[in-house]
């Protein structure tokens, strides 16, 4: 098991419900592959720095994970594979910080 | 010599690899704001004394941010 942040990206132009579906679908996978959800963090709406695919705004979620790293492969072909979620990284850490993160904090 | 009385030499040191300087993240945008140009160019380490071990730290958090969209690779500088 190794620990990994993940930030995802998910297009603005959609309603409430596929909204919260596509969030619990983001949890279910990684149980499903025999990971945990150790923290999650919502970023909210978010102006992006540059277009991309015409959308100026998305949705920023962030996961702090702990999965075998051979599943991130089919993580990776789930959220490219949704049409709904526009970019994602994966990046693996030691230890994982404490919430919140520091993008929150220079928004207040 | 006078002089050197008055100008003490001192070596700059690298403002990132103190005890209580900040981590380098790509989540922290204030930090990495600092060490981009206006036009969104990461500024060479001769300029800002970063260390080499700190320097490559923060050109992949920065690459990091921009591939996420929280940076720009780009920015139109406008006159007005």
């Amino acid at each position: 098991m190794n620990n990994f942040e993940a930030t995802i990206l998910i297009s603005p132009d959609i309603t409430k419900d596929d909204h919260s579906k596509i969030v619990d679908m983001i949890e279910k996978l990684v149980v499903n592959e025999g990971g945990k959800v150790i923290d999650k963090e919502d970023w909210g709406l978010r102006d992006l720095a540059y277009k991309i695919n015409t959308l100026k705004k998305a949705f920023y979620y962030f996961y702090q994970i702990s999965i075998d790293s051979q599943k991130i492969k089919t993580l990776k072909n789930n959220f490219s594979l949704n049409e709904r979620i526009i970019r994602y990284l994966f990046i693996k850490v030691n230890e994982h910080d404490k919430l919140p993160t520091k993008i929150l904090k220079g928004n207040e | 010599m006078k002089e050197n009385l008055f100008f003490e030499i001192r070596k700059k040191t690298c403002p990132l690899s103190n005890k209580n300087s900040p981590k380098v993240d790509y989540k922290d945008l204030k930090l990495l704001s600092r060490y981009v140009t206006e036009k969104g160019k990461i500024i060479p380490s001769r300029v800002t004394n970063v260390s080499r071990k700190k320097q490559t730290e923060l050109s992949k958090a920065i690459k990091r941010s921009r591939y996420l969209s929280l940076m720009s690779y780009t920015r139109k500088i406008r006159f007005t």
